[in-house]
C-alpha cells in the first residue's frame, strides 16, 4: 500500500473510497440495479463451502491479519484500512465469506500475570499467610510436587487474584 | 452431620498426623471423629464442626503437620452429602 504518501493525500483517497462505496450500498440496499455488490445480508453467511464454489480453488487460502487498536487514531487508521481492502473486489468477497478476519493484537490483561516474579514452595503447606504475603510482594505461587495448598490459602489466592501454579 | 463441614488433613507418620490433631482442635471449635491408618505410614485425621472452624482448624493443622513431619494432602467438604455417613465414618457424634 501506499503508506508513505502524505497524509492529505490519504485523506482524500479515503474520502473519494468513502463516497464510491456509500454509493454502491446506497442503490443496492434500495433493491434495484446492483451492479457488483449484492445486500450484504445475504453472501454473509455462507462461510465456508458455499462461498469457496464462487472462487476458484487456489484462492481460498484464510487470512487473519492481527489488528492493534490501542486509540483513536488506530480505530481510524483501521476504518481506512478497511475502506481501501473494500476496493479491491477479491478482498471485499474474501471479507464477506469470513476468509480474511482480522485478530486484536496486544492484549495487555493476560501479559501481566507472566512477568510477575515466582515464589517457589516445593514441600510443606501453603497456608493463608503464604498467599498473603505472596500478594504484597506482588508475586505468583509455583508450588512443586509435593507442595499442599490449604482450602482457606486457595480461597485466599482466588479473593487476591494470585495466580498459583502447580507442577506435577 | 447435614450442616456440619468436615475436614481431612493426611500425613506421612503417626507423630505428623498427632500434632496436627492437636493443633486443629486447639484452633477452633472442631471435634475429630475419625483417625485412618491406610498403611504405608500413611494417617489420615478427619474432623468436624461448623464451615469456618473446620477450614481454621485444617489451615493450623496443616502448618503443624508440615513442621514436624510430612504432610500428604488436605481437604475439606463444607456440606457432605447424608449418603456419606452410611460408608465412611465421618458423621459428627
Amino acid at each position: 500500500m501506499t503508506s508513505s504518501r502524505s497524509p492529505d493525500l490519504r485523506a482524500l483517497i479515503a474520502d473519494v473510497v468513502r463516497e464510491v462505496v456509500a454509493d454502491l450500498a446506497g442503490p443496492a440496499a434500495a433493491a434495484t440495479p446492483a451492479p457488483a455488490p449484492v445486500p450484504p445480508a445475504a453472501p454473509a453467511p455462507p462461510a465456508g463451502v458455499a462461498g469457496a464454489e464462487h472462487v476458484t480453488a487456489p484462492q481460498l487460502r484464510e487470512r487473519v491479519e492481527a489488528v492493534r487498536i490501542g486509540d483513536d487514531a488506530d480505530l481510524d487508521r483501521f476504518a481506512r484500512q478497511l475502506l481501501a481492502l473494500f476496493e479491491n473486489p477479491k478482498n471485499r468477497q474474501d471479507l464477506r465469506a469470513g476468509r480474511l478476519r482480522f485478530r486484536l493484537e496486544g492484549g495487555t490483561t493476560s501479559a501481566v500475570p507472566e512477568t510477575r516474579p515466582v515464589q517457589r514452595v516445593d514441600t510443606g503447606a501453603v497456608t493463608e499467610r503464604q498467599v498473603k504475603a505472596a500478594s504484597e510482594a506482588g508475586r505468583r505461587l509455583v508450588l512443586g510436587r509435593r507442595a499442599v495448598l490449604t482450602p482457606l490459602a486457595r480461597e485466599r489466592a482466588r479473593a487476591l487474584g494470585v495466580p498459583i501454579e502447580k507442577e506435577r | 452431620m447435614s450442616s456440619t463441614a468436615i475436614g481431612m488433613i493426611e500425613t506421612k507418620g503417626f507423630v505428623a498426623a498427632l500434632a496436627a490433631a492437636d493443633a486443629m482442635v486447639k484452633a477452633a471449635n472442631v471435634t475429630i471423629t475419625d483417625r485412618q491408618e491406610v498403611g504405608d505410614g500413611l494417617v489420615a485425621v478427619v474432623i468436624s464442626g461448623e464451615v469456618g472452624a473446620v477450614k481454621a482448624a485444617t489451615e493450623a493443622g496443616a502448618e503443624t503437620a508440615s513442621q514436624v513431619g510430612e504432610l500428604v494432602s488436605v481437604h475439606v467438604i463444607p456440606r457432605p452429602h447424608a449418603e456419606i455417613g452410611n460408608h465412611f465414618d465421618v458423621s459428627a457424634k
